[in-house]
């Protein structure tokens, strides 16, 4: 059963009897409000799902909507090929092999080195395909608001 | 009988126009807009894409003729005919863009405040454009509620911006967009058979689109033709001067998106949601905001001229304030005013929805706008 307070008309902690979990629990940082992503986001699916029967996602069109958006690709591997911010990341390699000499008359030494595995993320362009594909057609009003949902949810930028 | 010159012979019109030193008021206002270019107003015929840099010639009102010239979507047809519309000035003005954080149902970034100058007055449609003044530029539309004072419908941005350029080679004035990429025919797609069953389509390979940017001003607020309103343009008008309540009607209550409860401050000024029986209305039925323009809430969502990118305004910089601002120039379009279809809270003067700028649906129209060159 959800809760009839949506993230939107929850009087805040200082205003109402209303504390939400969001707030107690993850609320951004003071000076960094911009930064509470992880919130945004709760906020937004709990936006799409606690709605009127004819709009609401359920957990399962949630989750299908997610792994479309990926195009099957749910992992990468990345790993610092050198010590400045620099990445090498695939979907498919799980380690490389360094050859290294400990010195220069030396036979080279083989190591094998493995990639640290991810969960790769979706951008809200992904996301909003996705769903355009699945119901601005057929219902568009769903379509409409997952849409505004995210919107209002800050997690569309 | 500058409309009929104009259809017969272009070339002849514009030379007509250039020397006319007070003929119509169209033609004053062309000729006001020429003294200002031939002086020093950069924002003027100067900024025309178009203008060659090598030798500062630019564009002018005789390009329109020779453009128009050239078998073009939004060429005159001859059909056409005065669309009758009742025009609203608005002055430039101040105003603070978007609305304070503790506003129900606000969008967080899109709505953040900031003070917009408009240093341009300009004229505004006084109801959304009906289904007759679409018509009247030989237009065709796929209203789902069909009537002459019924607004229209289906139309995406693109087809709006036809309708403007007809309308200003009808009146003689400079088109504001550049339709050459387009393609589709207008008034296609979403609707299947006569029941109007259809509800939304984007497709742009279905619908009329176009390619790039259409804007033939990068200043928009420099096009002396008909063309859709800025996001600023929009909100300043919706606002109306009012700056402590929510809309001319009073506050909005909160509640969540996608229900649909009485906003008793909406119900004498907006059909929406819980109102309207889900249809638009005739235009003008509800009362007009404080200046004199009708429906600027509800009724049908109506497309503005702004790129949105889910940023603020002044697109995140922190600008402490705006002058005659445009937005991003790319991403997706923008409609306002929620409509009959629309949950109340988000019937709101700063409420901005970004859709796909190739959408028709059957709740939005728009509602053009002309600059006045003073």
């Amino acid at each position: 059963m959800p809760s009839p307070y949506a993230f939107h008309v929850v009087p805040g902690t200082t205003t109402g009897n209303y504390t939400r979990w969001t707030e107690r629990i993850c609320a951004p940082p003071v000076k960094y409000p911009h930064l509470a992503a992880e919130r945004d986001w709760m906020n937004f699916f709990w936006g799409i799902h606690a709605a009127d029967h004819d709009v609401r996602f359920e957990i399962a069109e949630i989750t299908y909507l997610w792994k479309r958006a990926n195009t099957g690709i749910y992992h990468t591997y990345c790993d610092p090929r050198n010590t400045v911010a620099s990445w090498d990341c695939g979907s498919v390699k799980k380690s490389w092999t360094e050859w290294y000499s400990p010195c220069t008359t030396c036979t080279p030494e083989v190591t094998t080195r493995y990639y640290t595995k991810y969960t790769r993320g979706v951008s809200w362009e992904d996301v909003e395909a996705e769903v355009s594909s699945q119901y601005e057609s057929s219902d568009y009003d769903k379509y409409l608001h997952f849409l505004d949902i995210g919107r209002k949810a800050g997690v569309t930028y | 009988m500058w409309e009929v010159i104009y259809r017969v012979c272009p070339f002849l019109f514009s030379a007509l126009l250039i020397s006319c030193n007070g003929c119509s008021e169209n033609n004053m206002n062309n000729h006001q807009e020429d003294s200002e270019t031939s002086e020093t107003d950069s924002n003027s015929s100067s900024d025309i894409k178009g203008t060659d840099s090598s030798t500062g010639e630019t564009d002018s009102v005789s390009d329109v003729s020779s453009d128009s010239s050239t078998p073009s979507i939004d060429n005159l047809t001859g059909n056409e005919v005065d669309p009758a519309i009742n025009w609203i000035t608005i002055a430039h003005g101040s105003f603070v863009f978007g609305s304070p954080e503790d506003t129900p149902c606000r969008t967080p970034y899109v709505e953040d405040e900031i003070p917009v100058t408009l240093t341009r007055s300009f004229q505004m449609a006084e109801t959304e454009i009906t289904q007759q003044q679409w018509e009247a530029m030989d237009l065709p539309h796929s209203s789902r509620v069909q009537g002459v004072n019924f607004p229209v419908t289906y139309i995406n941005y693109y087809e709006a911006a036809i309708w403007c350029n007809r309308l200003s080679y009808y009146s003689g004035l400079e088109p504001c967009y550049d339709l050459s990429t387009c393609s589709n025919p207008v008034g296609n797609g979403c609707v299947t058979d006569e029941t109007h069953s259809g509800e939304a389509c984007s497709d742009p390979t279905v619908v009329f689109s176009c390619e790039g940017d259409i804007h033939r001003y990068p200043d928009y607020y420099a096009c002396p033709g008909y063309r859709l309103p800025t996001t600023a343009e929009w909100e300043y008008a919706a606002k109306a001067g009012i700056t402590d309540l929510h809309t001319y009607g009073g506050n909005v209550l909160s509640e969540p998106i996608s229900s649909c409860n009485d906003q008793p401050s909406l119900n004498d000024i907006a059909w929406y949601c819980y109102n309207s029986g889900d249809v638009a209305h005739p235009v003008g039925e509800k009362a007009a905001n404080p200046w004199g323009l009708f429906d600027m809430l509800g009724n049908v969502a109506e497309w503005v001229d702004y790129h949105d990118a889910s940023l603020p305004l002044d697109g995140g910089i922190g600008a402490d304030t705006l002058t005659d601002p445009i937005g991003p120039q790319e991403g997706h379009g923008q409609w306002r005013s929620g409509s009959f279809h629309t949950t109340g809270c988000m019937v709101r003067p700063t409420e901005q929805s970004a859709r796909k700028i190739t959408t028709r649906v059957y709740f939005t129209g728009f509602r053009p706008v002309r600059t006045i060159f003073e």
